[in-house]
């Protein structure tokens, strides 16, 4: 792999330096499980400043204020899908890193850089936008905060600067009343790029009403993706057998509507109308009884 | 015959600790002196017109030393073991993206590289032929050799299959169609060439299974005398067949670089080029029809294939010969035909690999009897126990089978006991009548008969040869040029020699191997290692005990009668010697104590012209059961548990018969599901060609509770008893696997072709799925 030139930091200021410094475009190196790949043949990253953040103590690890968890965005899959906070409060989330690669890969590989990666397959995505989770964007020692949806464009595109650091993954806490499903379709049991996610987040009051209700498809369209029509399918109600083929037919028919027809889509959707189905029968288990 | 002393035991691999503690050499580790690494240029058409490469720049580059086109070989330019017509060096035309039409030596690897992406080509386009069917139906030839494109042709005929047909009670008429699969061998071909300095001689080390090949290709291309080119193979990081033609290319260019730069040079292939050019398992494509009688006896079996041979000739027409005869199963039929035709293409080229044209005959055979099956009312195990092969019943090929024990039913009754066959099958068949379960159990089951070694379209060329020599500290040193793939096979050698001169195990040394010390043998290929090289051994030893013999003679008299080697004693008449001693007598007399064994499989009686009569000397019988769940919600299968029950004559040694027991049962099971190399049938361009799309099973994939099941009868046939088992490891294994998945969905066969990934089962869950619409609708209709 040919680069221009390799630094390390071990803060966020000096990242900032040092992308102040660079003259030329900057990579971001976190656990290098996308950027090493990338390099690997080509002269991709030939004229790139290489700044290796995964050193930068302040990103990894997981911590909580009142109502958020914040995910320092160098922490790995395998550290997120075991961290106590995580599996208290938005264990879809470890659900879904533990989902990730092999364990190989999980120790090595980044929520930030899985994000930053942009890949359509990445399998935090469909978790992290069910969860509803922000970024925390640092340029130049400003932070703004984003929803974590919106900074993709296209696949493999976002609209981050080269300068643009993402410090945190905030993630809203989840009571213990949420449930959840995660299911990842691959074509083996690791090591596998997903075919299709599906997540989906939902609670009930008492009477078993919806109070609220996500459910999004993974590495299916060009960006993780939420649908508030699909989300009004069930809330306020209490969900029949009919209710979940509903909202599965209308979640499979995005497939189409928003990807296109395509060769993959005779699988796709009766796959995601399938495991839909599936995933809310689950979790309405004691509802649709 | 007396008990074995060494065989049947896990002797431990001679190579184990080197390979453990990372001090074997492969061929990437090997770092000279002064050693050039070079780069190959790849073709950017699938057919052209070769009118000029242009190597000027690249010729220019910083550290380049060399770089050669096909106009420096010298000699002849193409090569091949049995059809010479591939380019090592591009000359006139390109046939496949894998075809090299330069290579850069420079001296270090990344001047290589950076100078290989200089070098450019004129191109004049030809049409590219990219299936077989294109290939048959098109005017143009990619050989003109061969004006039709067809390369091979064999068949088989016993009886009258048509009239049979024609009175048969119950007939199924199918078709099957399989696909591309790579070796996927952990190791890409690295191969170095060092020369002489003081003849032209090269020396050739590296990844290869097949030097005696390799050696008579330079030998003709590079005009230089055969005993100057001497190849001592690496340890080999995995072949399944993979590291012939591919690694003999990749040799006979750096031999010419070092010729020619006086310095060694090595290549070493990145995944991606290894993917790019090495040949591949041949797709096939299947037309199959079996007649029965309503009492479930098989009277007829018609298989028509044709294979895929890619861009050269390869190894597909022996390739072809054994999807012929051994396509037809080890079923007692009498009445087949089988025709196997080998089409030249614009694809990779097909040749070796584990298996050599039956895993795809064996899916698409044991499918269309469970079709057959299921049709008379019949379990897979009923119809197969009725119409498997016996002692003394005739072959589907026509071979009496009265000179060994034919074991296949107790083979198949062992492997279907290991996954409780009969008790799931009724089981699982009424639990997937419940239309609401969407995870369907399915168990399945696939049979063969594989021929030991190359077979009668090797009539008289299936040869193999040692040199064995008693050293004075009556060690016994033995040089053999079979190669160790990774299956154990030097150290069964070793154990061969100790059996074979009635010896402890650690009196046996083994040479590395070296094609200026041992005699020229085939090649370690075809299964064929073990008997073959048995046989060999056997032989040697015979001539060496004679020698030992003469000197007891000389000091005993001519009258010592019978002398016998048991337990690392020699025992004649009332003497009563340690081997140490007998050795010691021999020297003492001056004589030479070093024998050349030799083995031919004898000629059997085969027409060719008629397609009959004994295909094979002796056969492996393997039975492989399967055990699946099948989500009809997303197509997954999930693979619950394998058994592989195997006869390859005696067990030589328990252990590595397991293990190729449990890598074979592996391999099908990539190949059935996932493996797919992204052929395009349009531009004939392959794009997974790295591990990252070409998917193969994870240790997380394979059940934890496969079994390997041994059924060992020594094979009277085979010097030590021992027939094959790296082929038949893994024949049946896809097959069982299809079988077990069209149980689960209850249809029989349905599964057409290979692999049968998510989207291809999804297919047919669907199809369940709107059938249970239909019903369920028309039941409506009914109770209104
Ligand atoms: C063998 C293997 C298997 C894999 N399997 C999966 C899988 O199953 N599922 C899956 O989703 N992914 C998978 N991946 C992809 C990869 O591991 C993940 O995308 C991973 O999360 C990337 O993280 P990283 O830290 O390694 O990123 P890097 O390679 O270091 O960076 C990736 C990209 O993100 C940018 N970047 C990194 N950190 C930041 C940051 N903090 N701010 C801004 N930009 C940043 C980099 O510049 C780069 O463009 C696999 C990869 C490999 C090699």
């Amino acid at each position: 792999m040919k680069i221009r030139n390799y630094i390390q930091v071990k803060t966020v200021e000096a990242f900032h330096e040092a992308a102040k410094a660079a003259d030329g475009p900057i990579t971001i190196l976190a656990g290098g499980t996308d950027v090493l790949v990338n390099g690997r043949e080509d002269d991709v990253y030939k004229d790139c400043t290489v700044i290796d953040i995964f050193p930068v103590e302040a990103l990894h690890g997981v911590c909580e204020t009142e109502n958020m968890l914040l995910i320092g965005a160098c922490t790995t899959h395998e550290a997120i899908s075991h961290d106590p906070l995580v599996k208290q409060y938005a264990p879809i989330l470890a659900e879904a890193c533990g989902a990730v690669g092999s364990l190989q890969t999980r120790n090595r590989a980044t929520i930030g850089g899985n994000l930053a990666n942009a890949s359509p397959a990445a399998d935090t995505m469909s978790a992290l936008a069910v969860l509803h989770a922000e970024l925390v964007i640092e340029r130049d020692g400003e932070a703004r905060v984003e929803p974590m949806t919106a900074i993709f464009t296209k696949p493999y595109k976002t609209n981050l600067a080269q300068n643009d650091l993402i410090t945190t993954i905030r993630v809203p806490k989840q009571s213990p009343n949420v449930r959840y499903d995660y299911v990842k379709v691959g074509r083996r049991k690791v090591l596998s790029i997903s075919r299709m996610t599906v997540a989906t987040l939902l609670e009930m009051d008492n009477n078993g009403v919806v109070t609220r209700f996500d459910m999004t498809v993974g590495a299916t369209f060009p960006r993780p993706m939420l649908f508030p029509d699909i989300s009004a399918m069930l809330v306020g109600k209490r969900p029949s057998e009919q209710d979940i083929i509903g909202v599965a037919k209308a979640l499979s028919d995005k497939i189409p509507e928003i990807a296109g027809i395509r060769k993959s889509t005779i699988y796709k959707q009766p796959v995601c109308r399938n495991i839909s189905e599936r995933s809310l029968r689950k979790l309405f288990a004691d509802i649709l009884k | 015959m007396k008990r074995p002393s060494t065989l049947g035991k896990n002797i431990e691999r001679i190579d184990a600790w080197a390979k453990a503690e990372g001090t074997a050499q492969y061929g990437a580790d090997i770092r000279l002196n002064n050693m050039l690494f070079c780069k190959n240029v790849y073709s950017e058409r699938a057919h052209a017109k070769l009118l000029a490469v242009h190597i000027g720049e690249a010729e220019k580059m910083p550290g380049v030393v060399k770089v050669v086109t096909g106009k420096d070989i010298p000699g002849a330019k193409m090569f091949g073991e049995l059809f010479r017509d591939q380019y090592a060096l591009a000359c006139d035309r390109v046939r496949y993206f894998g075809d090299v039409i330069a290579v850069v030596a420079a001296e270090t690897q990344e001047q290589a590289n950076e100078a290989a992406k200089r070098i450019y080509a004129d191109y004049e386009d030809l049409p590219v032929l990219a299936s077989p069917k294109m290939a048959m139906e098109s005017d143009i030839a990619i050989n003109p050799e061969y004006p039709d494109n067809i390369c091979g042709e064999v068949h088989v005929n016993k009886g009258d299959s048509e009239a049979a047909l024609k009175e048969a009670e119950v007939i199924v008429k199918t078709n099957y169609k399989t696909h591309f699969v790579e070796h996927a061998y952990l190791e890409p071909e690295s191969v170095t060439a060092v020369p002489s300095p003081m003849r032209d001689e090269v020396t050739v080390y590296g990844s290869m299974q097949a030097p005696y090949n390799a050696r008579i290709s330079i030998h003709r291309m590079l005009n230089i005398p055969m005993s100057q080119i001497i190849f001592k193979p690496s340890t080999v990081g995995g072949s399944f067949g993979g590291k012939i033609e591919t690694a003999e290319a990749n040799a006979i260019r750096v031999s010419l670089i070092a010729l020619l730069t006086k310095r060694p040079a090595q290549v070493t292939l990145t995944r991606d080029e290894s993917i790019r050019e090495s040949y591949k398992r041949h797709p096939i494509e299947f037309d199959i029809e079996i007649g029965a009688k309503k009492d479930g006896t098989m009277t007829a079996l018609r298989m028509l294939s044709i294979l895929d041979a890619g861009a050269y000739i390869n190894m597909s027409p022996p390739v072809a010969y054994k999807t012929a005869v051994l396509g037809v199963g080890p079923y007692n039929v009498d009445n087949v035909h089988s025709c196997s035709t080998a089409v030249l293409t614009n694809n990779n080229h097909t040749g070796s690999m584990r298996g050599f044209g039956t895993p795809q005959s064996i899916f698409a055979l044991e499918n269309t009897i469970d079709t057959l099956a299921a049709k008379l009312g019949m379990t897979p195990t009923e119809f197969r126990r009725k119409n498997l092969l016996r002692n003394g019943d005739v072959s589907p090929c026509g071979h009496l089978m009265d000179f060994h024990e034919v074991s296949i039913v107790e083979v198949m009754e062992k492997a279907a006991e290991a996954i409780d066959f009969d008790r799931k099958f009724k089981q699982y068949k009424e639990e997937n009548k419940d239309p609401k379960r969407r995870v369907r159990r399915g168990v399945g089951i696939s049979t063969s008969m594989r021929g030991a070694s190359v077979g009668a379209d090797g009539n008289g060329f299936d040869v193999a040869r040692v040199l064995i020599e008693v050293m004075k500290d009556a060690s016994i040193h033995t040089n053999i040029g079979l190669v160790e793939i990774g299956q154990g096979l030097r150290t069964v050698q070793m154990m061969m020699v100790a059996e074979g001169m009635g010896v402890k195990l650690d009196r046996v040394t083994l040479g590395e191997t070296d094609t200026s010390r041992s005699p020229a043998t085939g090649a370690c290929i075809a299964s064929r290692g073990t008997m073959l090289g048995g046989g060999a051994i056997a032989d040697a030893c015979r001539s060496l005990k004679l020698i030992l013999n003469q000197g007891l003679s000389m000091k005993y008299g001519d009258d010592i009668g019978e002398v016998t080697y048991e337990d690392d004693r020699v025992r004649f008449g009332e003497y009563d010697l340690s081997f140490d001693e007998v050795v010691d007598i021999a020297y003492g007399y001056n004589l030479t104590p070093a024998a050349i064994g030799t083995y031919a499989i004898p000629i059997t009686d085969w027409d060719e012209e008629k397609g009959y009569g004994e295909p094979f000397y002796s056969y492996t019988y393997s039975c492989h059961a399967a055990e699946v769940e099948v989500d009809l919600d997303t197509g997954a299968v999930h693979v619950v548990k394998m058994a592989g029950c195997h006869d390859p004559g005696r067990i030589i040694n328990p252990q590595f018969a397991e293990g190729q027991i449990y890598g074979g049962l592996t391999m099908g099971q990539g190949m059935a599901l996932i493996e797919d190399l992204g052929h395009s049938d349009k531009t004939a361009a392959i794009s997974n060609l790295n591990f990252n799309n070409y998917l193969l099973p994870t240790a997380m994939d394979v059940p934890d509770t496969n079994e390997p099941i041994l059924n060992g009868h020594p094979d009277p046939r085979s010097a030590f008893g021992g027939r094959s088992l790296g082929e038949p490891a893994t024949e049946p294994a896809a097959a069982a696997i299809a079988c077990a998945v069209n149980m689960a969905l209850g249809k029989p066969g349905a599964i057409k072709e290979l692999p049968f990934n998510l989207e291809r089962v999804m297919e047919i869950a669907q199809e369940i799925d709107k059938q249970r619409d239909v019903d369920a609708a028309s039941a409506a209709v009914d109770k209104a």
